[in-house]
C-alpha cells in the first residue's frame, strides 16, 4: 500500500541571529533532508536530543511549517499544493498533540470547549452531539466527564495533557502526530495513555508519529523508530533492531543513557557519556555531524556527509557500515 | 552558609473554591539536608508542585498556606512577610519550574536572566556576571553559548529552554534547589548531564536539592531520599535503596511496576494502576487510594490510615502496616 506521507529529501530552515530583521539573518537547518515514509497504521517514534528538530519535523507533516527544499506527500498528494476543500480535509484528517500542554490550551475555555472546538471549527455535528462526542472523549483519556465545565488551569501539568489528547481525537482523524504526549504524565497514567494510543491504532486504523525523548516508553508503542540527531535522520528502522542492535554510534550512546529504575542497576551500569557539548545547529560541523562526539570517528567522517545506508536491519547514517570506504581506508 | 538544610513540617495549603477552601496538600513533612537530594514522586495531580509552590511562595491566587512550618535554618518562611520572601526566593532557594516558560522572563534575553541575579544577590560587576553567564549556560549544555546569551526564550526550544532556565536558577548559587520536573522535557543524554551538574552543585556547595520528577529511572539516580505523594499527602517515604528494595504502599508497588523498562518483556502491555486519582475537592472516604488498591479491605473504606513510621526512617500510611 501507498505510504500516508512520503518526505522526500525535506529541510526546513529558520532565520535566526541579531540579524534576522536586518536582513543579514542566520539560517538555522532545524530539519535537514529528511527522507521517510511514514506507512498507513504504523507508529512511527522520532527520538533524539532537544532541539534536533523533532518539534520541526512534527510540525511540517501537519503543514504549520513549509520546506525550504524537498517534497512532502500526503496521501499521494503534494501538501505545498493543497487549496480549498482538499487543504480542511487534510486539516481534519491529521491532527497535533503539543508538547507544552500548558501553552497549547486557551486558558478562557473551558475543557469541554476546548475539546469540542475542532468540531466546531469544522461545522461537525449540532452543539447537543458535540457534548455527547466530549464526554465520551473525556472518558477515553480518562478524565471524568465534569471536568467539561471546568478551566484548564484548575488541572495538573498531566490532567491538561490529556485535554490536549482529547482534543487532537475529536475529529477522528487519520493521522496523530503527538509531540512528547506522555512526557508530563505520571508512568502509571502513562501506561494507560500508551495503551490508550496504541489501542487506537489498532481500531481505527490511526497512524502515529509519537516524539519522545522517553525511549523506555517508546518501545513499547512504536513499530518503527526514527532517531535525529542536528536535524537529520542518523538512524531508522524496525524498532526491535534498533533497540537490540543499535548501529549509529550516536543511537548507541542514547540507549546506554537510559536511567533503570533501580538503584543497584544505575550505580553498576556502564553508560557511554557523549563527550563535549551538543554541536550550534546554526554552524553544524563538517562531514558527519556527530564527528565532535563520536567515539569511532575516523578520517573520513571529518568532510564526507554520511548517507542512511543499511545497517544490520535498519538504515544508519554512518561511514562504520560504508563498505566502499571500508575498502578505499 | 546554614548547615539546617530545610525542614518542612506538618505543611498544609488549602485552595478556596465555590464550595469553600479545600486542602491540596496536607501534612506534608521532611527535612532536606544539605548536598542531600529529596525526590518527591507521585501521582499528577498528587500536590507535587503545590508543595514546591508552597516553599517559595508562588502559589496561584486561589490558593494559601494554611498550616505548617517551613524552616530554612531558624527562619519560618511561612510566616515571612511578603518582602523578606522576595529576597529569600532566587538568592537562598531557587526553583525551576516544570513548564520552562514559567521560569524565564519572555521579555528579557537569556543572558539578562542571568546577570540579573548575580549582580544582585553576588555584587558582581556587569562584566564580570556576563562571562560567568556565558560559562554557566555552556555549563548545563547550551551551544554556542556566547549567541544564546542574545537570544529570547521564544527562540529556544523546549529543551534548551530548560536548560537556560536551571542555569538562572543557579546562578545566584542557591542553598536550595527545587526543581520541578527539571528533566522532563529533555532526552536521557541531556538529561545525564543535568542530573550530573546538578549532583556536582550539591557536591560543591553542600546544595540541598528537593526533585520533583515522574521518572522512576531518574529517582534511582538521584535520590537521597524519597518521598512517595498520593491525593496531598505523602504516603511513604524511605532512604531510596530501602524503597526500591521494599516499597510498602500498594501505590509505591504499583507504581514501580508501571515503570517501563528497557529490559522488559515487550509482549506483556504496559502496567498501569486502573482508574484515576480522585479531585481533590471529592476525596473517597478512608484511605484516598482505595478505589483503585488492589489490596483494600473493610477498615480502608472508613479510616485514613494516618503515616505511621513502624520501621526506623521508613513510614507508611496504609492499614496493611498493621495487619
Ligand atoms: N521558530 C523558530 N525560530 C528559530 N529557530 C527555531 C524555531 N523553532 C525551532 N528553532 C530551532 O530549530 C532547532 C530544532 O528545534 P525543535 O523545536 O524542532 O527541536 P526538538 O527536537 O523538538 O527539541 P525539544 O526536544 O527540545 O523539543 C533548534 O535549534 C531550535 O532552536
Ligand atoms: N491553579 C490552580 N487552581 C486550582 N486547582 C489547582 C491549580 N493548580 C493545581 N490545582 C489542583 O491542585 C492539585 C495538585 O496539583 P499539583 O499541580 O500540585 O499536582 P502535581 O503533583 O504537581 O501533578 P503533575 O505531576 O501533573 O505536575 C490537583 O488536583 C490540581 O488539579
Ligand atoms: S560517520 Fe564517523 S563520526 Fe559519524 S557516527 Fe559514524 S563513525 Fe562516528
Ligand atoms: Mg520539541
Ligand atoms: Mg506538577
Amino acid at each position: 500500500m501507498d505510504p500516508i506521507f512520503e518526505v522526500d529529501d525535506v529541510s526546513v530552515e529558520f532565520n535566526v541571529g541579531a540579524g534576522a530583521f536586518a536582513g543579514g539573518a542566520q539560517k538555522l537547518l532545524a530539519v535537514d533532508r529528511a527522507t521517510l515514509r511514514i506507512e498507513r497504521g504504523e507508529c512511527l517514534a522520532v527520538v533524539g536530543e532537544s532541539g534536533c528538530g523533532k518539534t520541526t519535523l512534527g510540525r511540517t507533516l501537519i503543514g504549520l511549517y513549509k520546506p525550504s527544499r524537498g517534497r512532502l506527500e500526503f496521501d499521494g498528494k503534494d501538501v505545498s499544493a493543497l487549496r480549498g476543500e482538499e487543504l480542511r480535509s487534510f486539516r481534519r484528517r491529521v491532527q497535533m498533540v503539543f508538547q507544552d500542554p500548558h501553552a497549547s490550551l486557551n486558558p478562557r475555555m473551558k475543557v469541554g470547549e476546548i475539546v469540542a472546538e475542532p468540531l466546531r471549527v469544522h461545522r461537525v455535528g449540532t452543539a447537543k452531539s458535540r457534548k455527547a462526542a466530549v464526554a465520551d472523549l473525556l472518558g477515553r483519556v480518562g478524565l471524568p466527564a465534569d471536568a467539561a465545565n471546568r478551566f484548564p488551569h484548575a488541572f495538573s501539568g498531566g490532567q491538561r495533557q490529556r485535554i490536549g489528547i482529547a482534543r487532537a481525537l475529536a475529529l477522528q482523524p487519520d493521522v496523530i502526530v503527538a509531540d512528547e504526549p506522555v512526557s508530563a504524565l505520571d508512568v502509571s497514567i502513562q501506561a494507560q495513555v500508551v495503551n490508550l494510543l496504541k489501542g487506537l491504532r489498532a481500531q481505527l486504523g490511526l497512524t502515529l508519529v509519537f516524539i519522545a525523548h522517553d525511549l523506555a516508553v517508546v518501545r513499547y508503542i512504536a513499530t518503527r523508530i526514527a532517531v535525529m540527531y542536528l536535524g537529520q535522520i542518523v538512524e531508522i528502522g524496525r524498532t526491535e533492531d534498533v533497540f537490540g542492535a543499535p548501529k549509529h554510534p550516536y543511537t548507541q550512546a542514547l540507549l546506554s543513557a537510559v536511567p533503570i529504575p533501580d538503584p543497584d542497576a544505575e550505580r553498576m551500569r556502564r553508560r557511554i557519556i557523549l563527550k563535549g557539548d551538543l554541536p550550534s545547529p546554526i554552524n553544524p560541523p563538517s562531514g558527519c555531524r556527530f564527528h565532535t562526539r563520536c567515539e569511532h570517528c575516523f578520517a573520513p567522517c571529518l568532510t564526507v556527509e554520511p548517507r542512511l545506508i543499511p545497517a544490520g536491519g535498519q538504515l544508519a547514517s554512518c561511514h562504520l557500515y560504508d563498505q566502499a570506504l571500508e575498502q578505499a581506508a | 552558609m546554614s548547615d539546617a538544610g530545610l525542614d518542612v513540617r506538618g505543611l498544609q495549603t488549602v485552595l478556596s473554591t465555590g464550595g469553600g477552601p479545600v486542602p491540596v496538600i496536607s501534612d506534608i513533612s521532611f527535612t532536606l539536608r544539605p548536598g542531600e537530594t529529596l525526590c518527591l514522586v507521585g501521582e499528577s495531580g498528587s500536590g507535587k508542585s503545590m508543595t514546591a509552590l508552597s516553599i517559595v511562595r508562588l502559589l496561584p491566587a486561589a490558593a494559601r498556606v494554611n498550616a505548617g512550618e517551613i524552616l530554612l535554618g531558624d527562619i519560618d518562611l511561612a510566616r515571612l512577610p511578603d518582602s523578606g520572601m522576595r529576597s529569600v526566593r532566587g538568592r537562598r532557594v531557587a526553583m525551576v519550574f516544570q513548564d520552562s516558560m514559567t521560569s524565564l522572563n519572555p521579555l528579557l534575553t537569556i543572558g539578562r536572566q542571568l546577570t540579573e541575579g548575580m549582580e544582585l544577590h553576588l555584587g558582581l560587576s556587569p562584566a564580570v556576571a556576563r562571562e560567568r553567564a556565558v560559562a554557566l549556560l555552556a555549563q548545563v549544555g547550551v551551544p554556542a553559548a556566547r549567541e544564546r546569551v542574545e537570544q529570547y526564550p521564544h527562540q529556544l526550544s523546549g529543551g534548551l529552554r530548560q536548560r537556560a532556565a536551571i542555569a538562572i536558577a543557579l546562578s545566584a548559587e542557591p542553598e536550595i534547589l527545587i526543581a520541578d520536573e527539571p528533566t522532563t522535557a529533555l532526552d536521557v543524554t541531556t538529561q545525564a548531564q543535568i542530573l550530573e551538574l546538578l549532583a556536582r552543585e550539591q557536591q560543591r556547595r553542600g546544595m540541598g536539592l528537593l526533585l520533583i520528577t515522574h521518572d522512576v529511572g531518574v529517582v534511582a539516580r538521584m535520590a537521597t531520599t524519597v518521598g512517595v505523594m498520593y491525593a496531598g499527602r505523602i504516603v511513604e517515604k524511605a532512604p531510596s535503596d530501602m524503597l526500591f528494595r521494599d516499597p510498602r504502599h500498594p501505590y509505591t508497588r504499583g507504581l514501580l511496576k508501571s515503570v517501563p523498562r528497557m529490559d522488559t518483556d515487550l509482549t506483556a502491555p504496559l502496567t498501569s494502576i486502573p482508574g484515576t486519582p480522585p479531585a481533590i475537592a471529592n476525596l473517597p472516604e478512608g484511605c484516598s487510594f482505595n478505589p483503585r488498591c488492589p489490596s483494600r479491605f473493610d477498615r480502608c473504606l472508613t479510616e485514613r490510615p494516618p503515616l505511621i513510621e513502624r520501621k526506623a526512617g521508613h513510614p507508611v500510611a496504609c492499614h496493611l502496616e498493621d495487619a
